[in-house]
């Protein structure tokens, strides 16, 4: 059984990533994995005296402890635990959740899922206030996305994209073709589309003109390779965040 | 007293003086015949150009008003200008107070058409401009730029922090700085292990930051706002370029309309400060209890509602109202039910029929305007105030508690016809102040019209008319001439023409139809007489049912022989429309008394007051008579025997008197004729109305029993020219079967009745023995000498019981 990982923590936007784990896993009969990451510097951080808290939105200062900030943190645990838990069995889907210290980038480094649906929380801001990039009507956003750089991996993920969208009944595959060079093998039947969704197929010549492209996109879901480069790309990430689009990084094993 | 002669009882209309042979013939009157002082009036009150100046056609039901104001507007109505198109538009400084536009006529339409067909360029425009790569691209730099701002204020924090060995990090609700010296936090215990200086020193530090930490976060509104105001600045400035120059393009268009432009205006602004709201409109997601509100329902509040439409007038306009209830003179302002809740809007503002007729005229019913509650005073007040102001009922009784508009009063300027008859009139004129200051005008319209040699000839080009109007067959010249004599029947005079319309009509649809039944191609007079004939017959039940108790002797009524004390008087029934006349037995008794005359119809209470006033009258007539000198000692009494309902009027009051001079004098009265007549206090004979009813009514009885030459009727002289009996009674007449008389006074009446002299007082004021006033006279002495000495022994009784002799 194929397992996701949704690397979360006390910032991350769990109503983006499940959808789509959801249409990850729905044809797989994949596990449900959500490991939920506490920030040790956090609790030690709160259990100093020296320290208090700075509110996100008033800006007024409280005091601060470890044991209130466990709280809080295994409060937002326990919801997104149940929120998974809504969200598997209406599909009955099998699910786990766990806890452990670290951070979503350790997890996403760390962890041999087969794929990984990272929380973005590499940001400093107020995303609750934030006002959110320019949306797009829901029908414009049914995109799925992939960038294809030429490599086993991407190719694995264009393959994997291209099954997810016709098992999603998605109306089009967006694949931004960066320094593409074609993988033995797969040339023919990698670009046919016979009896496949139709295909976009976008040149891009940088990371810079990739960001530009995903604000116009809008996807609904971006699959990378995990050896891509892209997948440890912070820049990529945080774009990703703010247009709210969920990233899956496929393993090999996908 | 010589019977009347043939000629006097009905008149004839001859065929010849018309100059057609058939109606087809016959031209359309020039003008409105037969209501000249109305026509005038409304003429009048048509053109003067006052407040007040509103008319009150007056007359009976049936003499055609309507048709005479509306062909009397129709005339001026032509040549008057066509009134403006009005439109309610949306007032979006004050969505609850819709704004009226007034345009020439015939542009209301055009405007509506064209604010749609601007609305249907906006719904592309307005998604094409918001959605477009261009606007989100500025949009995302927008965004991204505020984005850097805040990464790089709090990555600065962040270094600088990191910098002094602390390290900033996100908590659920916010922020922490923590010391780290090393790159790494501290625990607690390596804390505590720390010296108080190294201790103060890394809170001092802390608190450093957190107060810059605190100044970017208190920042963040303030900068989201500028972010927000920079964003909507930014689509708004699309939206501008979007939908500028299609606006420009309408503007132009109503360039002279200064109201129109201002609107246009005012939606350009508000579209623009709307702009958020038709980004909404274009996304979702929304809350599942709410249906989208899409971008076409954004932009409906644009719309034009086209109250009123005058593209296809020409001309005033002419509107009567056939239900004139309060909302629908006035306008109303509609609901919608949307989620359990009513709702509403300019869009649902209705007119009324003085929208309909503003810058014309309105013609109303006014028994239908005053059985509609709050019609009369909405009407009023419209009118008082020159403007149609749209209130609720329920809203002005305080009944409802839902929102609803107050659309901004539109001016008024309307003529008001009302049509009545003339009790509501003069109700009105003594119990409504106002009414005598809205409607200053009175056409006044004639139930009758003179029957001259002009008017004959016009009456018939009238007939004409009607026939035509009702597409019925041509009549020929002595079917005209019939229904003429009919008109002058339904005027109860001879020398008038009925004005009645709507009978005369009906007799002329009857006579087609009995023509159309008969195959022919034209109207004879025998049509016409058969069709007055069917219409009395189909009446007829009642009349057939007491002349039928009459011949059966359930009903006494002698027509030959007679009686002393008894006379026939002769009566009216009128139930509906039905009307016929009757004999009625009238009986006297006298007896010693002290004057009083008993009216026992009065005493049961079946008097009504003009009865009343009769009796009293020949009372008086008595006591001039016979008691100039003396008591009247007689005590008499008078009924209308078998007759159990209301006796009112005093048409029987020369009856009653020969009844009683009768009774007094002993002279027996002839059975065989029937008299009918009023008369004042010195015995001179009053014309009284439905004559031919009761000529014919007293005909009838004498006929079904067999006419014996001897019977006849007696009228008063000013009768004689209201008479136009049928023609059963004139043919009989004509064979001296039976006879109508005139008389003057009430001693000619009791000479024909009695067949004896009245007899005329002398110089002393004796009358002749053996006449009937002489043997009165004598009956009364004789009577007053009775009282004489009755009235002696009665003292003598009375002085005896008091002194107890």
């Amino acid at each position: 059984m194929p397992t996701i990982v949704l690397a979360i923590d006390a910032y991350s936007q769990l109503e983006q990533l499940l959808p789509a784990a959801l249409l990850l896993a729905s044809g797989q009969n994949a596990l449900l994995l959500g490991v939920f990451a506490q920030d040790s510097r956090l609790l030690q951080g709160a259990a100093l005296p020296c320290t208090q808290e700075i509110g996100a939105n008033s800006a007024a200062c409280f005091p601060l402890t470890a044991e209130t900030m466990e709280n809080r943190v295994r409060r937002i645990a326990e919801d997104m635990r149940r929120r998974l838990a809504m969200a598997a069995e209406r599909r009955k889907l099998p699910w786990e959740f766990q806890l452990c210290y670290g951070s979503i980038s350790q997890i996403t480094t760390e962890t041999t899922a087969d794929a990984v649906l990272p929380g973005w929380s590499g940001h400093l801001w107020i995303s609750g206030s934030h006002p959110g990039p320019p949306t797009r009507s829901s029908a414009a956003r049914a995109a799925i996305a992939v960038v294809d750089d030429g490599s086993l991996s991407a190719a694995q993920a264009v393959e994997a994209a291209r099954r997810l969208t016709a098992a999603a009944g998605l109306p089009e595959l967006v694949i931004l073709e960066m320094d593409s060079v074609p993988v033995p093998g797969l040339t023919g039947s990698a670009r046919s589309s016979v009896g496949r969704p139709p295909e976009v197929r976008i040149r891009v010549d940088s990371p810079d003109q990739l960001m530009r492209h995903l604000r116009v996109l809008c996807p609904t879901l971006m699959l990378l390779g995990r050896d891509q480069p892209l997948a440890s790309d912070s820049r990529l990430r945080k774009e990703l965040f703010l247009l709210k689009c969920p990233l899956a990084l496929l393993s090999a094993t996908w | 007293m010589e019977p009347l002669p043939v000629s006097a009882l009905r008149w004839h209309c001859d065929p010849d003086q018309f100059e057609f042979e058939t109606t087809q013939q016959c031209p359309e009157p020039a003008c409105i015949f037969g209501q000249d002082r109305a026509v005038e009036a409304i003429r009048f009150g048509v053109a003067i150009r006052r407040e007040g100046y509103n008319i009150f056609a007056v007359g009976p039901q049936g003499t055609g008003k309507q048709t005479v104001v509306e062909r009397c507007l129709e005339e001026r109505a032509r040549g008057e200008a066509t009134p403006s198109d009005w439109c309610y538009v949306n007032n979006f400084t004050d969505p609850r107070r819709p704004l009226a536009i007034a345009l020439p006529s015939g542009s209301g339409v055009r405007f509506r058409d064209d604010v749609d067909e601007l609305i249907e360029d906006l719904t592309n425009a307005i998604p094409a401009a918001l959605v477009s790569e261009e606007h989100r691209a500025r949009l995302a730099e927008l965004e991204h730029a505020e984005e850097a701002e805040q990464e790089q204020a709090f990555q600065g924090l962040a270094d600088k922090a990191e910098s002094q060995h602390v390290q900033l990090l996100r908590t659920p609700g916010g922020f922490v700085l923590a010391p780290a010296p090393e790159g790494r936090v501290l625990e607690p215990a390596e804390f505590d292990k720390l010296s108080r200086d190294e201790k103060k020193q890394i809170e001092v530090t802390v608190e450093g930051l957190q107060r810059e930490l605190q100044a970017i976060v208190e920042q963040l509104p303030w900068r989201q706002k500028l972010l927000r105001d920079r964003m909507k600045a930014l689509r708004r400035e699309v939206l501008q370029h979007a939908i500028g120059h299609l606006l420009s393009q309408t503007k132009e268009k109503y360039r002279e309309v200064t109201p129109v432009l201002s609107y246009l205006q005012a939606m350009e602004k508000d579209i623009i400060e709307r702009v958020n709201e038709f980004q909404q409109a274009d996304e979702s997601p929304l809350r599942p209890q709410e249906e989208p509100q899409t971008l076409a329902m954004v932009l409906s509040e644009y719309q034009v509602n086209l109250l009123i439409d005058n593209s296809a007038t020409q001309g005033a306009p002419i509107v009567y109202e056939d239900h004139p209830s309060y909302h629908n003179l006035i306008g109303r302002v509609e609901h919608e039910s949307y989620m359990g809740a009513l709702t509403t809007d300019f869009s649902l503002v209705k007119a009324g029929a003085l929208h309909r007729a503003n810058g014309g005229y309105l013609i109303l019913d006014v028994r239908q305007l005053l059985l509609q509650p709050f019609a009369w005073e909405g009407l009023k007040r419209a009118l008082s105030a020159r403007s149609i102001r749209m209130e609720s009922l329920g809203d002005m009784m305080s009944l409802t508690s839902t929102i609803s508009l107050e659309p901004e009063p539109i001016p008024l300027d309307v003529k008001v016809i009302l049509l009545g008859d003339r009790l509501l009139y003069y109700l009105l004129y003594e119990a409504d102040p106002d009414f005598s200051e809205l409607f200053k005008v009175c056409a006044d319209f004639s139930d009758d019209l003179d029957r001259t040699p002009e008017n004959c000839r016009l009456y018939g080009q009238f007939v004409a008319s009607v026939a035509r109007q009702e597409q019925l067959l041509p009549l020929t010249r002595a079917a005209v001439a019939r229904v003429l004599e009919q008109a002058v029947r339904m005027a109860d005079d001879a020398e008038r023409f009925s004005m009645h319309v709507r009978s005369l009509t009906d007799v002329l649809r009857e006579a087609d139809f009995r023509a159309r039944a008969a195959l022919r191609a034209t109207v004879e007079a025998e049509d016409v007489a058969l069709a007055i004939e069917q219409q009395r017959q189909r009446s007829d039940r009642l009349r057939a049912r007491v002349h039928q108790e009459i011949r059966r002797g359930t009903i006494l009524i002698d027509t030959t022989g007679a009686r002393i004390a008894q006379v026939n008087g002769l009566s009216v029934l009128q139930l509906g429309d039905v009307r016929f006349g009757q004999p009625s037995r009238i009986t006297a008794t006298v007896r010693l008394g002290r004057g009083d005359l008993i009216n026992i119809e009065r005493e049961a209470r079946l008097s009504g007051p003009s009865h009343s006033k009769g009796v009293m009258i020949l009372t008086a007539f008595l006591a001039n008579r016979f008691a100039q000198e003396q008591p009247l000692s007689l005590a008499a009494s008078l009924v209308f025997e078998q007759s159990y309902g209301i006796v009112d009027g005093d048409s029987a009051s020369v009856a009653e008197t020969c009844a009683l001079l009768s009774a007094l004098s002993g002279v027996p009265i002839i059975q065989g004729i029937a008299v009918t007549g009023s008369m004042n206090q010195h015995g001179t004979a009053q014309p009284i109305g439905g004559v031919n009813e009761k000529i014919e009514g007293f005909f009838q009885v004498c006929a079904d029993r067999g006419l014996t030459g001897a019977q006849g009727v007696l009228i008063p002289e000013g009768n004689r020219r209201h008479l136009m009996l049928r023609e059963d009674v004139v043919q009989a007449a004509a064979a001296g079967q039976f006879f109508i008389r005139t008389f003057a006074n009430f001693d000619q009446a009791i000479e024909v009745m009695t067949g004896c002299p009245a007899g005329a007082a002398d110089a002393q004021g004796n009358w002749p023995p053996g006449s009937i006033n002489g043997l009165a006279a004598a009956r009364l002495q004789r009577l007053t000498e009775l009282r004489l000495r009755f009235g002696a022994v009665e003292n003598q009784h009375r002085n005896t019981e008091v002194t107890g002799i």
